[in-house]
């Protein structure tokens, strides 16, 4: 056989090339679809697992639940509860009772009117999960159903932090279902998708892991007020919402360069700079809140159910130095000496002398104070992203003040089921993790999850500190705005002196997107119904 | 099941002379630079300390992802860790992995192969385990065992001696039975020599060669399953440079900075090029059809 | 014909019933509880109790096994855990990236590899062969993941000749479809076309050397048609064999590949199953891609008495 004979053999060899010639030569091909113009077509880096945000707080489901469902309130960007579904609300009986009156004409996605009878179980099963939520009902008498479009929440004693509560932005919301999905005992998740916001969720296009889509609500009437923050009109841009989770960040980041995608949630600090760089890429913060880094401590078990040697780690810490590692970017970084978020209105530095202490000499000689003995000190890291890398700066702090280390990697599923292990360190239980909560989520000594001091009721870690709940208790109780403030300034400095956890500053809440996004406005959560494309 | 064995097998396999490994290397050039690849790798891993390295675990969170300098040739990576030692130490774990995941399912696939081929009792259930397991992807089957036994060095090479055994088991049950059926073995057979003279003396001797090539194959599958298990997070602890780790921790990156890829890769693939040389080689040589070809 | 039919899929029965204990069992050792993580962070010790007797996890392993047996006869995988949807149900969703896959894959590799293998058989030594021989050794030593990334990094990110990610369904239009499929196939058939050209290429080799193809040659006829006409045919079963056999390595590289280019498919579903220890997924999606092996094989075996009619059983 000679070299041509073999060239025709071949001869449908290139049959085999011909989708990579198909595919060059298509050109933009995938980025031209009908009506693209008006499909927001996101990336969105948390997965949607739950569709029930009163079940869970996780981010994607968070997100979920303020395109698909509405409130009876929200808060401002000033976080002064504004009403939203409701009309409004009245105070009767000095504080003792709250009656809210329906808008007209809202509608949940199956066509059915919203009604009180809606209303009232929706914020029971939020009140019997959210830890405001319970907060509140520790106040709560009854309720009361006046008829479709109102009904009364009467309370035992005046609990004026009700509207906050009802409105708040923070860790799970009030959102309201309908009665058949509010009556799903809290323990389990609700099973349909039903909700009265301004997007419907296609439930048949729902990939959980890959894919989720809505549908804009043609029924949903936005609420009177400009939008502000959360609160305000919520009247749905687009057409189309789409989800893509993509996990590989840098494929991510591709797909939005290339006009596959036309917004990023969360892009890793680490790929800012070269998204900055793309005339059509746009990087800008959004989630005005902010997220806090916080150190949380297991209390139940050595080393740290040592109140000093949680006192010699907070000397050691230098907020700075640890937040380098969270972004490139420093000038993205704040310091965050308090318990509560940065210019928010409780807000204050007192009481965090400790931390600003910053020095590993020091800490040195008082972690040896402390009556340390060796003790195992095992530290639960994710692998990635901003808490992974601060977290591995910490253990090296750790080693340097002396500490006996063992250091775990796990990924985000591993550590939630580790970090409820009450056990000690030899059966596989673990003495502090690095965790991130946004500013809307640790507003003040009721919202914040791990300022807690309920012992074993309370968010893994366990503190159990009965000061810092009965200063919580008469915060609850105290009408006065000044009054408030003080209680709050007073939980943060009985926080500092034993340290529920330990604070380790807040970095901007980056989005990326492409040139075109219109409707950004600034909010405390993740909400996208005001986000369109200009041509 | 009728999976072909990896290896073509020869009808009448010769034995490997490895007692001139000088000269079988100079007929085989192929093997040669093979062997010559393996043996660099594994000196780069062995003497990475003195290979002007620094501690690869060790972080500078100021000096992240920086590029190359004279003081790190490689760059760094998100935590500011020197990735040239990094990539240097990494080949530790690679090659670990491979060699004992190879000579840990060579041997449990002989004994395997062994005995489903003298005891017919056996044979059919050890061979539907063996295909059953082998009807698993090799990668699922390593990551759901992976899931099970947790995240250790120790772990990926059971996984992956698990994954593999089938595969010689197979191997070693066919020559043995086509062993079987030549003349000198049914002559001790008819001599009355008992199943383990003949094994030893007649069996073992027929199937090292075969046994070797077998054993370069897993050694080059063991370490691209560990790569490729490390690199979705079901590998060696994170915490651990190895090339599949250092992947993984650069694919959120590649897009800026694709050597955080592409450099354990390079490393990664001469050390598995290596290993499939040398296995290349000995299967030539091994091969009567191919005239001990070169 | 029709009992030989028989006899192969009774064979394979016990093969996929080994497949189901193994895979049974290795998820019951897997440490970590699916009902920690789905009662949730603040739950009590008695509803994560209840949360898993809901989910039968309290149950001794051998009336689980038994349960999840019958079911799966019934077409019944479970639930996820995490989702509350039918196993069946999420799989099914996430099938058509991954069919499309790796049929894509699989053409790809037999169009590039066959002609590739009877170009080496042609001329032993020749530059095709030689150039196989670099193919199959270079190939078998890039992990699929790093082969998917280089071919993102040029013709995706760098020649925006193609999508860098996703999946385009073919109701989209069968350019798009096409397209978003064509780097992650190309990934994924390296391996498989250095197999199917190593194969077809010994193949060949033995069967060209047969008297048939002298005399075909003696009497004239052209290269090309004994080259494909005659040998092709002959030596085709080795290459069926090695298309079924290379079918697993193609899934398993499927599930990576997927990962690299964000397809919704099954790949990443077991990945995310994996993370969040959903048992019943797992379990599902290594039964299944296992029994589409066995499937595939078994047509690999009845393809031989087509293909061949000298077999006779």
């Amino acid at each position: 056989m000679n070299r041509r004979e073999i060239l025709q053999a071949l001869a449908f060899g290139p049959v085999a090339l011909s989708p990579l010639a198909l595919a060059a030569c298509g050109g933009s091909g995938d980025t031209a679809k009908a009506g693209d113009a008006k499909v927001l077509r996101m990336i969105h880096t948390q997965n949607l697992a739950s569709l029930d945000p009163i079940w869970t707080t996780a981010a994607g489901t968070k997100d979920y639940g303020f395109l698909t469902f509405d409130q009876l309130l929200a808060v401002d960007l000033n976080y002064k509860p504004q009403p939203q579904m409701a009309e409004g609300f009245e105070i009767e009986n000095d504080g003792r009772a709250y009656v809210f009156s329906l808008r007209e004409g809202l509608k949940f996605h199956d066509g059915e009117p919203v009604r009180s009878q809606d209303c009232v179980p929706s914020i029971r099963r939020w009140g019997a999960r959210d830890g405001y939520g319970q907060l509140m009902m520790r106040f709560v008498d009854d309720f009361e159903v006046i008829d479709d479009r109102k009904f009364r929440i009467k309370l035992k004693k005046p609990f004026p932090l009700l509207p906050d509560a009802i409105g708040k932005s923070g860790a799970s919301e009030c959102f309201i279902m309908p009665e058949r999905m509010a009556m799903t005992p809290p323990s389990e998740q609700v099973k349909e998708a039903i909700g009265s916001g301004p997007y419907r969720f296609l439930m048949d296009e729902w990939v959980s892991g890959s894919s989720a889509a809505w549908a804009k609500f043609d029924g949903y009437i936005p609420s009177p007020l400009p939008a502000n923050g959360i609160a305000g009109s919520r009247a749905p841009v687009m057409d189309r919402i789409e989800w893509s989770m993509i996990t590989d960040a840098s494929t991510a980041m591709a797909a939005l360069i290339s006009g596959e995608k036309d917004y990023w949630d969360i892009p890793p600090p680490d790929l800012i700079a070269t998204m900055k760089a793309d005339p059509n890429i746009r990087v800008g913060s959004r989630n005005t809140s902010g997220i806090y880094y916080m150190l949380q401590f297991n209390h139940l078990h050595a080393p740290f159910n040592n109140p000093a040697v949680r006192q010699a780690v907070a000397m050691a810490v230098d907020q700075t130095e640890v937040l380098k590692a969270a972004t490139p970017d420093q000038s993205l970084t704040k310091p965050a000496y308090g318990f509560y978020a940065l210019n928010t209105p409780y807000a204050t530095e007192a009481g965090s002398e400790v931390l600003k202490t910053q020095d590993l000499e020091k800490a040195k000689a008082a972690l040896k104070a402390s009556g340390y003995k060796g003790e195992k000190l095992v530290m639960l890291g994710v692998q990635e992203g901003a808490a992974g890398n601060m977290s591995q700066v910490v253990e090296d702090l750790f080693r340097k003040m002396g500490f006996n280390v063992e250091y775990v990697v796990v990924d985000g599923a591993t550590m939630t089921q580790r970090r409820v292990n009450r056990e000690g360190t030899d059966k596989g239980g673990w003495s502090c993790f690095i965790t991130g909560w946004t500013g809307a989520d640790i507003l003040n000594p009721a919202v914040n999850p791990m300022l807690r001091g309920g012992g074993e009721k309370g968010f893994p870690g366990w503190a159990n500190d009965p000061v810092i709940e009965g200063l919580k208790d008469k915060w609850a109780e105290a009408v006065d705005p000044a009054e408030q403030k003080r209680l709050a300034t007073e939980v943060q400095v009985q926080a500092f002196k034993t340290l529920p956890y330990l604070p380790l500053g807040s970095t901007d809440l980056l989005s990326a997107y492409r040139s075109n996004i219109t409707g950004l406005n600034p909010m405390p959560v993740a909400a996208y119904w005001s986000v369109g494309k200009s041509a | 099941m009728t999976a072909i064995p990896a290896v073509p097998l020869p009808v009448r396999p010769r034995r490997l002379d490895l007692s001139r490994p000088i000269g079988f290397l100079r007929d085989h050039p192929g093997a040669a630079a093979g062997a010559g690849l393996l043996t660099l790798m594994l000196l780069i891993s062995v003497l990475a300390p003195v290979l002007g390295t620094i501690d690869p675990r060790a972080l500078s969170i100021s000096d992240r992802l920086a590029g190359p300098s004279s003081e790190h040739i490689f760059g760094t990576d998100q935590l500011g860790r020197d990735l040239y030692s990094r990539v240097l130490y990494g080949g530790r774990v690679s090659l670990t992995v491979g060699f004992f995941a190879a000579l840990l399912s060579c041997i449990a696939g002989t004994l395997v192969g062994l005995i489903s081929a003298s005891f017919r009792m056996l044979d059919g259930l050890m061979m539907r385990i063996m295909d059953g397991l082998m009807s698993i992807p090799a990668i699922l089957l390593a990551i759901a065992l992976m899931a099970v036994a947790g995240a250790s060095v120790q772990n990926v090479i059971l996984a992956v001696t698990v994954v593999e055994t089938p595969r010689v088991a197979r191997m070693v049950r066919g020559v043995v039975l086509s062993l079987r059926e030549l003349p000198y073995v049914e002559a001790a057979i008819a001599s009355g020599s008992t199943s383990i003279q003949i094994m030893f003396r007649h069996l073992l001797p027929g199937l090292t060669g075969p046994i070797a090539v077998q054993a370069t194959f897993c050694w080059a599958a063991a370490m691209l399953i560990e790569a490729a298990l490390s690199f979705i997070g079901a590998g060696t602890p994170p915490s651990i440079p190895s090339w599949g780790n250092i992947m993984s921790d650069g694919k959120a990156l590649w897009q800026i900075k694709p050597e955080l890829i592409f450099l354990p890769a390079v490393f990664l693939s001469a050390t598995v090029l290596g290993v499939n040389l040398l296995g290349d080689g000995l299967r030539r040589a091994l091969d009567p059809k191919s005239g001990g070809g070169k | 014909m029709l009992s030989y039919t028989l006899r192969r899929i009774l064979m394979a029965i016990p093969v996929v019933g080994v497949v189901a204990v193994v895979i049974f069992s290795l998820l019951y050792f897997t440490p970590g509880d699916p009902a920690l993580v789905l009662a949730g962070e603040q739950a009590t010790p008695a509803e994560v109790e209840q949360v898993r007797a809901s989910l039968g996890l309290d149950k001794p392993p051998y009336i689980r096994f038994v349960g999840w047996v019958g079911n799966i006869l019934q077409g019944d995988l479970g639930s996820s855990i995490f989702t509350r949807q039918p196993v069946t149900y999420m799989i099914g969703q996430r099938l058509e990236p991954t069919l499309s896959l790796v049929v894509f894959a699989v053409l790809l590799s037999i169009a590039c590899g066959i002609p590739f293998g009877v170009a080496a058989a042609s001329r032993p030594g020749g530059v095709a062969d030689r150039a196989l021989t670099a193919v199959t050794v270079v190939g078998f030593s890039i992990p699929v993941f790093v082969a998917g990334y280089a071919l993102a990094f040029v013709f995706a990110s760098k020649l925006h000749w193609l999508p860098v990610q996703g999946f385009r369904p073919m109701s989209d239009g069968i350019l798009p479809f096409l397209r978003s499929l064509t780097l992650p196939a190309i990934s994924l058939s390296i391996i498989y076309t250095a197999i199917i050209a190593a194969v077809t290429r010994t193949s060949m080799l033995e069967v060209l050397n047969q008297d048939y193809i002298r005399t075909a040659t003696a009497k004239g006829l052209g290269p090309t048609y004994i080259l494909f006409r005659h040998a092709l045919k002959n030596a085709s079963i080795p290459v069926i064999t090695v298309i079924g056999s290379g079918i697993a390595t193609l899934i398993g590289g499927a599930v990576i590949i997927e990962n690299v280019f964000a397809l919704p498919g099954v790949g990443r579903l077991t990945v995310d199953a994996i993370s969040h220890r959903d048992y019943p997924v797992i379990q599902g999606v290594v039964l299944l891609s296992s029994a589409a092996y066995v499937m595939v094989n078994l047509a690999v075996d009845l393809a031989y008495t087509v293909l061949d009619p000298r077999i006779r059983y």
